[in-house]
């Protein structure tokens, strides 16, 4: 290539950025931000609840241990050139069986920035194996954010004779292993409500 | 000429630690390796006090020899063989562990079940001469109570084992109780 014409290419590169600079952000919507995180606090787990009992399929009972369940907010994260400025939260609680090898992580995390978002993430781990798997849904295209899992919203849940008004249900790709967790259902409030193995074996809380 | 300077001075300082001496070996005689009954293959039915039956296979069952442990480097060792056969099932999904040792080494059978600890001891004669679950009976009972003191949880509390049966039973904090099949 010549000298001059990369010059000219360079030339018109800087041209393009220099618009692309130019081109002004939209602003931060912010009541439509504080709807979202509103929406998003009503899905943290409520204070109260704690360790619950939890039965299998087959009347096998044991411990649904609560831990680490904690919220975080943080001011001013992300500035528009309006003025606007908006915060995130973010929350996570842990899940351990008392009996069953199985650690299950939910995160849920509201942002204005856009590449963050409002979301809730399920991590599922067998803790006598290195399987580990993990699913993102997202509130704002109601859909995964990833192939893991296909998660919907399922209204008016039931489960032993609770009604959950709205429930997050993650389904898992399918698994040559019997053990691993196939399905798990969050329930707007309370938390993890039930979750079922590859094998069909479900989890169901007795003592809402 | 600097990497072989950095050689020999390594080779020099690795011929400086100083290595231990095995001072004691302790090997498990036959009535130890029998201690449980379990042949590796074979399964065993259980079930549950609400009816619910299972098959715990074991899956593994061999020896090895350890070394014990030593505070710094060149201490003396003891060199000692443990047996150890592992029972799983995948409904509940359960991983036993149970590990025996030379009773001149450690006279106490060590029994895991699902991260839980129980221990056995085997030098002393076995808690019940007869235990008596439902209509059958069973004779020289060695009894391991939970070592966890966390009573918020559902986890095993209790285990009784026969050196002629193996597991009996597994008794839960919240009472559910796992038999060997048609004990119940």
């Amino acid at each position: 290539m010549k000298n001059s014409q990369l010059r000219v290419r360079i030339n018109f590169c800087a041209i393009l950025l220099f618009f692309a600079g130019c081109v002004e952000e939209a602003c931060l919507d912010i009541p439509e931000l504080e709807l979202r995180l509103t929406n998003i606090k009503e899905w943290v787990a409520k204070d109260n609840i704690g360790n619950q009992t939890i039965m299998d399929s087959n009347g096998i009972q044991q411990t649904l241990i609560m831990s680490g369940n904690d919220s975080f907010n943080y001011d001013n994260i992300v500035e528009d050139d309006c003025g606007n400025t908006f915060g995130s939260y973010y929350f996570s609680v842990q899940y351990n069986t008392s009996f069953s090898p199985l650690h299950l992580m939910v995160d849920i995390q509201g942002s204005g920035i856009s590449d963050d978002g409002y979301e809730v993430k399920l991590t599922v781990t067998k803790t006598n194996s290195v399987s580990v798997k993990s699913s993102t849904y997202d509130f704002v295209t109601e859909n995964a954010r990833d192939t893991n899992a296909v998660i919907t919203e399922v209204e008016g849940f039931q489960s032993a004779g609770q009604v959950y008004s709205n429930v997050l249900k993650f389904t898992f790709k399918d698994s040559m292993v019997p053990n691993e967790i196939k399905t798990v259902y969050y329930a707007k409030g309370f938390g993890i409500v039930k979750f079922t193995e590859q094998n069909g074996n479900e989890f169901v809380l007795i003592n809402e | 000429m600097k990497v072989l300077f950095t050689f020999i001075t390594l080779l020099f300082l690795n011929s400086c630690i100083p290595i231990g001496q095995e001072t004691e070996r302790y090997e498990l005689g036959n009535e130890e390796r029998q201690t449980i009954p379990y042949m590796a293959g074979e399964t065993v039915t259980f079930s549950h006090s609400n009816g619910f039956e299972f098959d715990l296979k074991v899956s593994s069952k061999g020896t090895k020899f350890q070394k014990s442990e030593i505070q710094h480097a060149g201490d003396d060792y003891i060199t000692y063989e443990s047996q150890t056969t592992i029972l799983e099932s995948n409904v509940p999904e359960l991983s036993i562990y149970l590990t025996v040792f030379p009773l001149a080494y450690n006279p106490f059978m060590s029994v895991e079940i699902n991260r839980y600890f129980f221990k056995i001891d085997l030098s002393v004669s076995p808690a019940l001469e007869t235990l008596t679950i439902g209509e059958k009976e069973y004779h020289n009972v060695y009894q391991a109570v939970s070592m966890e003191s966390d009573s918020e949880v559902i986890r095993p509390e209790k285990v009784f084992f026969s050196k002629e049966l193996g597991l009996i039973q597994i008794i839960m904090s919240n009472d559910e109780k796992f038999t060997i099949k048609g004990e119940n």
